[in-house]
């Protein structure tokens, strides 16, 4: 392989380890203010992933308003 | 950063220079992933694949998908959003999660509503920026909307556009085209965004209150909405000649998406392979047709989960080719001429399909002719289709010239297309003005003599 699909592979790692870390902190927001930001940036990601060509999902999924959640 | 990731020239070099093996691979991912998300949360999926008696899980190759999965229609989303207005059976995400909302004019019918989610609202977006950046649109540039706003879908995806890639919004909603020139006037914006037919009116109102429309500073045009520069050279040279600008053009529908941004070569618009999927069927049967030929355009939307659009008839007429890369390097799928007509609006004449923008190209190749023309299609007394093309004069041209320019006009027309159509010229000003879609094709025949899929 070469060294530009080595930076993908990186790349795609990072991105991945950064939504962990966002859903990681949405959960633990308490502030509708909050959870809509950081859910926010999570769709960035996501759609980060969609521009490497990585998702597998075409949408994040949250828990909609009727489950309790606050719109993505 | 590698330049593969960075991108030079292109907003997403990766996407857009993607092999076609590769591109199909990643289609059937995300087809699979559709039928079973559209199967799930949608009513009006989950009924129609069960009655045709299929499961995503049976569909697992693209030959699957072109042969067992159903076309869907606007008809039959109508269908079911009457069900339980405003979307019914339609909408396959939670209500509440709906963003914007939007609905076509129903000039033809009942109005088609169109909603998204927050994230289809940047997918959607992020169609123009691809174009944008093509050629060579940048976040520094400044973007004059002619656009009124309101429920049409429009122009409002392209601000969406403007935002994703970044750039200055200047919006002319509300105002009078007089307004709009003292906009621009003072802003200098460098795109204008605006529909053709538009564009050129802009610029005649601009040249009656003394402003020459190459004076505004602005460098593009960048429309949509109805054929373009793309598809008519002459309005091209039109716009560019006016303005002093380079004017490109981008391939959306309202309830699909801004499926096909602008091709830098001006020969066409490419469909965007990182949202879309689409496949050119004979308006007539429904068969698949050949690269080069021209068909509906048969789309799949991976971007529209709100309201899904799996193997939709958009109705438009398309010349396709996807196997060879293109000057500008896209491997994307091209439409050459971008969309050539409507399948609704195509006349039969003596075995020959005429279709919009072959009628309106040779028209405007003959001096004296302006860009406002009505094509109307009818049943002749022999009960054959026969179509009347009404053409604003020049104002140049003096009235007792109008018979000879219809009888060059007409004579153009059946040289090239083989075909007798009926011209008549009327003065300037006798045709109707349009801010968004220009109407320009009137069908008057009954339902049953269209073109069977049309209908």
């Amino acid at each position: 392989m070469s060294g530009l699909s080595s930076t993908r592979e990186e790349l795609t790692q990072l991105i991945k380890k950064a939504r962990q870390l966002v859903v990681e902190a949405i959960v633990r927001a308490e502030y509708p203010a909050l959870q809509k930001a950081l859910k926010d940036a999570d769709t960035m990601l996501h759609w980060s992933l969609w521009q490497l060509g990585e998702v597998e999902d075409l949408n994040p999924r949250y828990p909609s308003k009727a489950e309790g959640g606050s719109s993505t | 950063m590698s330049r593969a990731i960075q991108g030079n020239g292109y907003w997403n070099e990766y996407w857009e220079t993607l092999q076609r093996k590769r591109l199909e691979e990643i289609h059937l991912k995300r087809i699979r992933w559709l039928l079973k998300y559209a199967y799930e949360n949608s009513k009006l999926y989950h009924r129609k694949y069960h009655e045709k008696g299929i499961k995503p899980e049976d569909i697992r190759t693209m030959d699957d998908f072109v042969r067992k999965v159903p076309f869907t229609t606007k008809d039959e989303i109508l269908a079911a959003q009457s069900e339980a207005p405003p979307f019914g059976g339609a909408i396959a995400c939670d209500y509440d999660d709906v963003l914007h909302i939007f609905q076509t004019s129903g000039t033809t019918g009942t109005p088609l509503r169109i909603p998204f989610t927050y994230y289809d609202t940047v997918k959607y977006g992020e169609d123009w920026a691809y174009g944008f950046w093509a050629v060579g649109i940048r976040p520094s540039d400044s973007f004059y909307f002619a656009f009124g706003w309101g429920m049409f879908t429009g122009f409002w995806s392209c601000y969406w556009g403007v935002k994703r890639m970044g750039g200055k919004v200047i919006s002319g909603g509300g105002a009078s085209t007089e307004d709009r020139i003292k906009h621009m006037q003072v802003y200098k914006p460098t795109v204008l965004v605006a529909t053709p037919t538009y564009a050129i009116h802009l610029a005649e109102t601009a040249k009656r209150m003394g402003v020459d429309p190459k004076s505004l500073g602005l460098k593009y045009f960048y429309g949509a909405g109805e054929p373009g520069p793309t598809a008519l050279p002459k309005l091209r040279e039109e716009l560019e000649n006016t303005y002093g600008i380079k004017a490109y053009e981008l391939y959306g529908l309202g309830e699909v998406g801004a499926i096909a941004p602008a091709c830098p070569t001006q020969k066409g618009t490419h469909l965007n392979e990182s949202n879309y999927h689409c496949m050119v069927a004979d308006p007539e049967n429904g068969d698949l047709v050949a690269e080069g030929e021209r068909g509906e355009n048969i789309v799949t939307s991976f971007a529209q989960l709100t309201q899904p659009v799996i193997k939709y008839k958009t109705k438009d007429i398309v010349e396709w080719h996807y196997s060879e890369t293109c000057e500008c390097g896209r491997t994307w799928i091209l439409y050459k001429g971008t969309v050539l007509g409507r399948v609704d609006y195509v006349a039969k004449i003596r075995g020959v399909n005429v279709y919009q923008t072959a009628v309106e190209n040779l028209v405007r190749s003959v001096p004296g002719s302006s860009p406002y023309l009505e094509m109307h299609i009818d049943l002749d007394e022999r009960s054959m289709d026969h179509m009347l093309v009404r053409v604003e004069a020049d104002p140049s041209v003096p009235k007792e010239s109008y018979k000879d320019l219809e009888q060059r006009v007409a004579e153009e027309l059946r040289a090239n297309l083989g075909v007798r159509i009926n011209v008549e010229f009327v003065p300037p000003g006798s045709l109707p003005r349009y801010e968004l879609k220009a109407k320009k094709m009137f069908d008057h025949r009954p339902r049953e003599r269209r073109i069977p899929m049309a209908r």
